[in-house]
């Protein structure tokens, strides 16, 4: 791995009360707040001064937290409350939920009324919005994030001014923009500027530190790897489809065995950034909430969400991207008790079937399953290899 | 198929003896509509959302939910749930779901006893969330398995979060679910090519309400010690509103049996012949193969009294308003089903409260792997109930409809440890004094 990129991976912990980069802020005297799903107004928070740090979870055995949740959540979840109960969050100034999946909302709520922070809000965001329901989905969610916006100016003690949303707005797109070029950079067939492990490992950093600045380390990254020299990739280029992981053993086990992860509509990838807010003519409060609703509800979307369509809609994202960086076979690796992903995934696994696409899915839990996860992708990574291995 | 044995159960309301044929006739109706097209049929998904149906007298609803449910007691389920499980949809999904997804993947082309013949196709989707979103996420599969040729209209029902207690809500989640409400009725009428009458309208939200009103009323005489009415019953009876809700016919069984529950407290009937010894909340969506589970707790001289799962499917918080049409349905839907509401107010308001007025000794909670809204927080839930008021839970695990893990010997050792520990606990060593 990039010595820069190591060097980042030790301003931020999964355990955000261990991690450098809330440490500083809250020196400065600001706040922060834990999030666990993309769905929250990231933007309007950094807008107010408030840092967002996202819960990674950890791959940690759950040992207290089976006493407040049933057994049958997705573990990444679990290790947010297990987290909770070992006083990972205690020096959080806030916790900021939102109705994503089912699993994900239990376990948020649960976890917030075992740390009991300073400030709490949990939001419910539209999940049918698209076509007939579009508008008036709209108009719900940006009533709902003005109610968030006027609760965090109580807690603050002042306005979240139009002037502070726009530039936080702007932090975060030129954010997006700086990951997508980073994505096409690892995604260069014949000249990766990254490897697999080091795009997942940058995502995990960037989730975590404030903005303005991971926009002035990715900067610099891309100036250092502009002339970086890695071989191309000799196995299958793989795409890689689902949420998170609690580590980064997918990507290498990958990479192990001659391979590289090229794409991936992850939340904690391509789907956290691939769209942009887009600025109003009109730059009042109003209108920029009403931008970030927009932003929240047309973007590629989760499998949590329930518009029409939304299976072929994540699919087409999927299908663009298999194209743009030649991928050669794709990983279903969804959550186990992940009701969401694992509900739209027997329709895109035969449809890339019929778009001629080889593809995997596995379970994950903790982690990939041990010897029998990984003898599977060993042996559909062999198996594609025989027919698409790229030479050079 | 693998081999099942659990137990059915037996009643002891006579009302409960309506429901039978009034689902028998109404398959009936179901099939013959199906062939000759006399009306559109939908499926409507939910908890309470029918009554919109109900509203165009050229529409008959059918409720998919219940049709699984009625496989699960006809214990036909687990063919349907293997050939989900082969079509690559994941075991731990909502067992309606799969065992409804397995029926359509052709199961229903086996020769199984299908409750009512079958399901009838649908010529339109109606559904809701006002009990999870997942539900949105079915009927979305729905319209894919029938290749968008059926035409669909979801309600979503937004969550209530923990700012936000029942009595207050914010208005912008009251003018979403009416401008919705707006949308769907607009959406059949464009279906059925009719204009929507008001007073049809006004008049199926009066008979809507008046069955709720029944219903609740039912459920406050319920309270009485000793028990009128247990589980066993209590279960059954919530067909006609979750089906029927907004039609006379509703109404009538809900008076009936309102007299009959009223009959029954005013003189001292209980469920049980002799002592009842111990009361107990039924939590969540019940084994639908096993119902008889409730007539065992009998061996104990304990009654399921209540249940979390009947309140679900009506309006408990007064009268809907035939004059405000849009804002009563919305307020029905919006605070019908506790999976929707935050986990805050549902255990330390609505759930804690449930359990003293009905003057429960112990919880029994039935969770259910496929239902992630409805199970994440039971042992959250069990510890406030044990911490704060004493109450012990048990916590069973298992699927609705799907008795494959089910396994009556170890649920029923369970369940016999956890009844020995309350009459322990209430009567502290008096009984086993007796007995020596
Ligand atoms: S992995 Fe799935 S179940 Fe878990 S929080 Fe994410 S969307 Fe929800
Ligand atoms: S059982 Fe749970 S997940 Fe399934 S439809 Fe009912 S509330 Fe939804």
């Amino acid at each position: 791995m990039l010595e820069t990129i190591a060097q980042l991976s030790k301003s931020y912990s999964r355990w955000p009360d261990q991690s450098d980069a809330v440490k500083q802020w809250q020196d400065k005297g600001k706040k922060v707040f834990g999030y666990m799903c993309n769905h929250i107004p990231e933007e309007l928070l950094f807008a107010g001064g408030i840092l967002p740090v996202k819960f990674l979870g950890d791959s940690i055995p759950i040992v207290d937290a089976n006493q407040y949740h049933a057994l049958f959540m997705c573990y990444f979840a679990r290790t947010i409350v297990e987290m909770g109960l070992q006083k990972g969050f205690s020096k959080l100034d806030g916790l900021i939920g939102v109705y994503s999946c089912e699993g994900g909302c239990n376990i948020f709520q649960i976890a917030a009324e075992i740390v009991k922070p300073p400030y709490y809000q949990f939001i419910s965001i539209p999940h049918d919005n698209k076509r007939e329901k579009q508008e008036m989905a709209l108009e719900y969610f940006t009533k709902e994030l003005n109610v968030v916006k006027t609760s965090l100016e109580e807690y603050l003690g002042e306005e979240i001014t139009a002037a502070k949303m726009v530039q936080a707005i702007n932090v975060y797109n030129e954010n997006r923009q700086l990951l997508r070029q980073l994505y096409d950079a690892r995604g260069n067939k014949e000249r990766p500027g990254f490897t697999g492990v080091e795009v997942a490992e940058i995502m995990n950093w960037v989730v975590e530190v404030p903005k303005d600045e991971a926009n002035e380390k990715l900067r610099s990254l891309l100036d250092e790897t502009a002339a970086r020299k890695l071989p191309a990739v000799s196995g299958p280029r793989i795409h890689i489809s689902g949420t998170l992981f609690l580590d980064n053993e997918i990507f290498q086990l990958i990479e192990d065995l001659g391979g590289m992860v090229v794409s991936d509509d992850l939340c904690m990838g391509s789907r956290y950034f691939w769209d942009d807010i887009k600025l109003p003519e009109e730059k009042t409060a109003d209108k920029l909430i009403e931008a970030i609703a927009r932003y929240k509800l047309d973007k590629v979307p989760c499998s949590c969400m329930c518009s029409s369509y939304v299976a072929e809609d994540r699919l087409e994202h999927i299908k663009k991207l298999i194209d743009k960086y030649q991928v050669n076979g794709v990983i279903f690796a969804v959550h186990k008790w992940c009701d969401s992903h694992q509900m739209d995934r027997p329709f895109m696994i035969r449809q890339l079937q019929e778009a001629g696409l080889p593809v995997l899915s596995i379970e994950v839990e903790r982690n990939i399953g041990d010897a029998q996860g990984r003898n599977r992708i060993e042996s559909f990574l062999e198996m594609i290899g025989g027919d698409s291995r790229v030479t050079g | 198929m693998s081999q099942v044995k659990t137990d059915k159960s037996t009643k002891s309301i006579e009302t409960t003896k309506q429901v039978f044929p009034m689902v028998k006739a109404y398959y009936a109706e179901a099939n013959k509509v199906a062939q000759d097209h006399s009306k559109k049929i939908c499926y409507v998904t939910g908890a309470g959302l029918v009554d919109i149906a109900w509203v165009y007298e050229d529409v008959l609803p059918i409720f998919p939910e219940n049709f699984n449910a009625a496989c699960a007691a006809k214990q036909i389920t687990p063919t349907l749930l293997d050939i989900a499980e082969g079509a690559g949809y994941a075991r731990d999904l909502c067992g309606y779901f799969r065992n409804y997804t397995g029926y359509f993947l052709g199961g229903k082309d086996l020769d199984l006893s299908f409750p009512g013949g079958g399901l009838p196709m649908p010529d339109f989707l109606m559904g809701d969330s006002s009990t999870c979103n997942f539900h949105l996420k079915w009927w979305r599969e729905t319209e894919r398995l029938m290749g968008y040729k059926v035409p669909c209209y979801l309600l979503e029902v937004p969550y209530i979060p923990p700012r936000m207690d029942y009595d207050v809500l914010e208005s912008h989640y009251l003018d979403y679910t009416v401008k919705q409400i707006k949308g769907l009725l607009e959406f059949i009428g464009k279906i059925t090519g009719k204009k929507l009458d008001e007073d049809r309208l006004r008049e199926v939200v009066r008979l809507s309400g008046e069955a709720s009103a029944l219903f609740e009323e039912t459920q406050q005489l319920r309270k009485a010690v000793p028990s009128p009415m247990g589980s066993e019953d209590g279960l059954s009876v919530l067909m006609p509103l979750v089906q029927w809700s907004g039609t006379q016919q509703a109404v009538d069984f809900y008076r009936n049996l309102r007299d009959e529950v009223k009959a029954r407290v005013d003189n001292g009937i209980g469920v049980l012949p002799g002592e009842e010894k111990l009361r107990i909340l039924f939590d969540n969506i019940p084994p639908w193969f096993s119902l008889g589970i409730f007539n065992y707790l009998q061996k104990f001289d304990a009654v399921s009294v209540i249940e979390t799962y009947t309140h679900y499917f009506h309006y408990s918080r007064g009268r809907l308003d035939p004059d405000k049409p849009y804002e009563s349905l919305a307020r029905k839907y919006l605070y019908g089903c506790w999976f929707m509401t935050s986990v805050r107010e549902k255990v330390e308001n609505l759930f804690a409260r449930y359990a003293q007025d009905y003057k429960v000794d112990g919880i029994i909670s039935y969770a259910l792997y496929g239902c992630k809204i409805a199970t994440g927080f039971l042992p959250y839930q069990a510890k406030y109930m044990q911490e704060k008021l004493g109450i012990p839970s048990l916590i069973l695990e298992g699927d609705m409809v799907d008795p494959r893990d089910y396994a009556d010997g170890p649920v029923k050792n369970r369940v016999d440890a956890f009844m020995e520990m309350l009459l322990e606990k209430k009567y502290q060593g008096m009984i086993k004094n007796t007995l020596l």
